[in-house]
């Protein structure tokens, strides 16, 4: 029973698995140096990694943040959550708004502005939260307010074009710490993977979300407040979208309202059912979400290595999700196992005669 | 909502979509009222309604296609590519010898085209609709660029003659500041998004397959228990979305009159809010295409009392559509709940009724 | 029943209506994009707001878009609000023909502002804008002026089809046809400074060799110099500099990266047209002719390019957009 708990599990990660392999094999194919990494030094003089797997592993680290919120929302609410990149640019215009409110920005300015971007984007997760939860409105039409005015609500909070910054630890934050050859988001990404990883394993954190997106009311007579649980789950993200929007502000130092994260959503849904998980709600894994998000960036690196047009990207990258989700598809599933079980079957009876 | 014995003709309730269609409507008419009152100018000319209508024809299609596919209990968000994509396409082809009849050909061919294979993918390998539709989305934007990145103006005579043929009233025109009578003007792809939208609203609620596309929303193991042919009534779905969003990409063409990479771009937003303003629900079983209409109506009529009123500054305009969206839903959900159908978890102080009463 | 009733009485009020502004306020609709699309942008818009307000006798109304649709709807709508002029600083060149023969028709005068519209030149009063193609041979001819051994460009460009796009490019088009300058990679990174990023690491990563980087625009060129900071390459007028490196736009922190050495080039793109307009619409009023336009009934601003080796902080002060 336990081994074919674990079987299913691993299953639902062969699909991301997969893609990651194709990807990376057509890549070798095409470019064996593709995937070098070299340690070079950046104009500050600090040695730092370069290389395409560097820049895949760097560019996604927004995606796989916003993509482990978002399998925690899709879970326990059965529904997608469409505004994240709006958040995470209000997120980011109340970080820079608060940096550029004090004099000189020194390590405490930093944290009192992650802190409050964080509290903001939690309100406004509560916000989309309390209407799924409470008012039984689906999520998509939920946060399909907020995908609306979101962005406004950012450019109001900041009323400028593309404020900047100039702060060395904010380009630390966005780019590479001295001395520290990983690139910062990275570690970040690491670190909130941790978090959860901890979550999940000290609390019954995950055990509630499923069990809230299984069956709603079978939770509730078990004594878990579901209404409590979505709402948490889109507080979390929440947070998710504030640290997604620290990081895309502290890339280059500003915070452009309109191309900060620009459909960022779609790409984290899509990695959440790259990754298994089903959109309905339910059982998830989080990592597969995790390695849905660096293939959706392998893919798009692999496509400007290509030196594919960027007007013609999106083309490529929906035939990639098709193949995906149609090997993916429970009913291309059901008939690679009938196959496999004819075949098994053939050899059981090969073996017996 | 039964009257007394007195009433031989027992009158029945109200069922979710009707009640939800019957607010949207009136407040269609309230804030055009007040639009009226308030600011008068443009609002108080009939040719402000017959601006709506032209600049959304093509949103009342695509909104009636996607309308079908959330009462079905499925979403399409491709509708907006597959758009720009006909009219992209349709232009290329008409500047380089085809005929407007060609050209619709081939608007329609599309469409199914992408109708098709989604609905194929959602029915029959039952794969998420969002994912599929956000696929085919992507596939639509990327094959627009392909064909032409810059854009492509129109220069068919044919295709011009048919965009400048309007249908003038002049009786319910105005008198312009240069002394011009001004007659009201209305597109024929107005007259087309009509058509389709008295034909879906026949369809789907006097006809069998209409019936089924309820039944399978609100119920997929009932509709298939019906006897309803659960995986063919959503490959149609789907299929009637697509046909609708290649023929709202020929009535775009004519509105606008180029091809263009950035064409429609979040229209398939603005046809989900519309439906749901109007009415339908994304779990699917209600829906109403006249709600849907008046959906379009009542954003497009937001978008223009924002800006007549003057507010400076940018932001105000999405900020206040997202606000009266947030509106719009939230009675529908306080309305829904109060009538037991959804049970949401409301306070207290929204409860009441029939019911303890909170102090 | 109520509902068709409600429809008559709307349809009986709008037979019986004149528009007319009874106090001599000039009404006019603005049709630009969202400040918060660039620095340029945020400044031209402020420019407009500045000088078309109630205080200088103006009943505005205005309406802000990227999209192109969306803008041609607003127009539309203008028209039939019955404003006195529109001025128009469009998405996008094409799709506005019938708008504005509309707006010819209701005697509505239009008013081009910032970029061009492909269309018919009687349809419009004048258009104050800025001569794109210049600013592409301007900035192009700088480039040729550096007599490098050779050109290797990685050519970023704006959101294609924007008129803005269409006159830089074009310029750097023809270089690479005659064959004077190699194109290493030719992308739109759609005015956002992380798309440039994205598309110079691909480049840095791929190891082909380039020394100028020809972003048009100030973001992306900001983009591009992070992807090449974090990768250790040099730019700007150091000695021994590996890249040329090139904006559009004119913000004063990019000009200030002009005056640290660390960019090459920056383009004008003048911003600054509410006055000139303004000046139009008190002579129409007045009755007079509008003067100095060339064929295309256009106002070109007078715009150059700065050289990193050659300004100075009045220059930043004087041309520079935004803080």
């Amino acid at each position: 029973m336990k081994k074919q708990k674990r079987l299913a599990g691993l299953t639902q990660l062969l699909v991301p698995l997969i893609a990651l392999l194709a990807l990376v094999l057509f890549n070798l194919i095409r470019d064996p140096g593709f995937f070098s990494v070299e340690m070079v030094a950046n104009n500050n003089g600090d040695p730092v990694l370069k290389g395409n797997l560097i820049s895949i592993l760097n560019g996604a680290s927004e995606l796989a943040i916003l993509a482990m919120g978002m399998t925690l929302v899709t879970a326990a609410s059965g529904g997608q959550d469409i505004s994240v990149g709006a958040l995470a640019t209000i997120s980011a215009s109340v970080f820079i708004k608060v940096l550029r409110g004090g004099g000189a920005i020194g390590v405490g300015t930093i944290l009192l502005g992650f802190l409050l971007s964080c509290l903001v984007a939690m309100a406004f997760g509560a916000f989309n939260g309390t209407l799924v939860s409470v008012f039984r409105i689906q999520p998509m039409i939920a946060t399909l307010i907020l995908y609306t005015c979101g962005r406004s609500v950012a450019y109001w909070i900041n009323g400028g074009a593309s404020p900047t910054v100039d702060s060395p630890i904010v380009t630390a934050l966005g780019g590479f710490i001295p001395g520290v050859p990983v690139p910062t988001p990275v570690l970040i990404v690491i670190a909130v993977g941790i978090l959860f990883a901890l979550a999940f394993r000290l609390t019954s954190l995950g055990l509630y979300m499923q069990t809230v997106g299984i069956n709603q009311g079978a939770a509730r007579l078990n004594g878990i407040n579901a209404v409590g649980m979505k709402l948490l789950a889109f507080i979390i993200l929440g947070a998710c979208c504030s640290v997604a929007g620290i990081i895309g502000a502290s890339r280059l130092s500003m915070v452009n309202h309109e191309q900060l994260l620009l459909d960022i959503e779609m790409d984290a849904i899509l990695a959440v059912a790259i990754g298994g998980n089903s959109l309905g709600g339910g059982k998830f894994r989080m990592t597969g979400s995790i390695i849905g998000a660096y293939v959706i960036q392998a893919l798009t690196t692999t496509l400007y290595a290509m030196k594919v047009p960027s007007t013609d990207i999106k083309a490529y990258k929906a035939l990639v999700i098709i193949l995906l989700v149609v090997i993916g598809s429970p009913v291309v599933k059901q008939k690679v196992s009938h196959l496999w079980a004819g075949i098994r079957a053939r050899r059981a009876g090969k073996e017996a005669a | 909502m039964t009257t007394g014995t007195k009433n031989l003709r027992r009158r029945e309730p109200l069922t979710d979509t009707q009640l939800l269609v019957t607010i949207t409507v009136c407040i269609f008419f309230a804030m055009y009222a007040a639009a009226m009152l308030i600011w008068g100018g443009g609002f108080l000319r009939p040719q402000k309604v017959f601006d709506l209508l032209n600049d959304n024809a093509y949103l009342l299609i695509i909104a009636c296609g996607l309308t079908t596919v959330m009462i079905c209990g499925g979403i399409d968000i491709s509708v907006g590519g597959v758009t720009s994509l006909v009219a992209m396409s349709c232009v290329a082809h008409m500047n380089n010898g085809g005929s407007v009849f060609t050209g619709a050909l081939l608007a329609l061919g599309i469409g199914l085209a992408f109708g098709a294979v989604m609905g194929y993918l959602v029915a029959y390998l039952e794969i998420q609709p969002f994912i599929v539709s956000l696929a085919g989305m992507f596939f639509a934007r990327g094959m627009t660029t392909i064909i032409s990145v810059d854009p492509i103006k129109n220069a068919n005579e044919g295709f011009a003659g048919l965009m400048k043929t309007k249908i003038e009233i002049p009786w319910l025109g105005y008198t312009a500041r240069n002394g011009n009578l001004i007659p009201a003007r209305m597109e024929i792809g107005v007259v087309v998004a009509l058509v389709i939208m008295v034909i879906f609203l026949v369809l789907l609620r006097k006809t069998k397959l209409g019936r089924s596309f309820y039944a399978l929303g609100g119920n997929q193991q009932s509709a298939l228990m019906l006897g309803v042919n659960v995986r063919r009534t959503r490959f149609l779905a789907h299929l009637l979305s697509g046909l609708l969003a290649g023929i709202a990409g020929f009535v775009f063409l004519m509105h606008t009159g180029a091809g263009n990479a950035s064409n429609a771009a979040g229209a398939e937003m603005n046809a989900i809010a519309s439906s749901i303003i109007g009415g339908t629900l994304l779990s699917g079983g209600v829906g109403n295409v006249l709600g849907t209409f008046f959906g379009v109506m009542t954003l497009s009529t937001i978008k223009s009392i924002v800006v007549t009123s003057g507010l400076r500054d940018p932001w105000w305009q999405s900020i206040t559509t997202g606000a009266m969206l947030c509106f719009f839903i939230l009675l529908q959900s306080v309305v829904l709940s109060r009538r037991g159908r959804h049970k949401a978890h409301l306070p207290a102080w929204l409860r009441g009724g029939a019911g303890k009463q909170n102090a | 029943m109520k509902k068709f009733v409600a429809l008559l009485l709307v349809l009986a009020l709008g037979l019986c209506t004149a528009l007319a502004t009874a106090d001599g306020t000039i009404r006019v609709g603005i049709i630009n994009n969202p400040p918060s699309e660039s620095g340029y942008r945020a400044a031209n818009v402020a420019d407009f707001a500045r000088v078309f307000n109630a205080e200088n006798g103006y009943e505005v109304m205005t309406y802000y878009s990227l999209k192109n649709d969306e803008q041609i709807s607003a127009a539309q709508g203008f028209i039939t609000d019955g404003v006195d002029y529109l001025l128009i600083s469009a998405a996008d060149t094409t799709g506005w023909d019938e708008t504005l023969q509309q707006a010819q028709e209701a005697g509505v005068r239009v008013f081009l502002f910032d970029r061009m519209i492909d269309c018919d030149a009687s349809l419009y009063e004048a258009a104050v804008v800025s001569d794109m193609a210049t600013e592409g041979t301007t900035a192009v001819d700088w480039l040729k002026g550096l007599g490098l051994a050779e050109y290797n460009v990685v050519h970023i460009q704006g959101v294609m089809g924007t008129d803005a796009q269409r006159g830089r490019t074009a310029a750097l088009d023809a270089e690479f046809e005659s064959g004077a300058m190699k194109k290493i990679v030719q992308q739109t990174g759609n005015w956002s400074a992380d798309e440039a990023k994205l598309i110079v690491e691909a480049v840095i990563n791929s190891g082909e060799a380039f020394n100028v980087i020809y972003a048009e625009n100030d973001d992306m060129a900001k983009g591009a110099v992070a992807a090449l900071d974090d990768a250790g390459i040099t730019h700007g007028t150091a000695e021994g500099a590996q890249v040329v490196v090139m904006g559009f736009d004119c913000n004063k922190w990019a000009l200030r990266e002009l005056l640290a050495g660390n960019w090459n080039y920056d383009g004008q793109c003048s911003p600054f047209q509410a006055d000139v307009i303004d000046g139009m619409i008190k002579t129409l009023q007045d009755g007079g002719t509008i003067e100095g336009l060339n064929e295309a009934k256009q106002i070109i601003s007078v715009e150059k390019g700065f050289d990193a080796r050659t300004i100075t902080e009045d220059d930043i002060n004087a041309y520079g957009l935004g803080d």
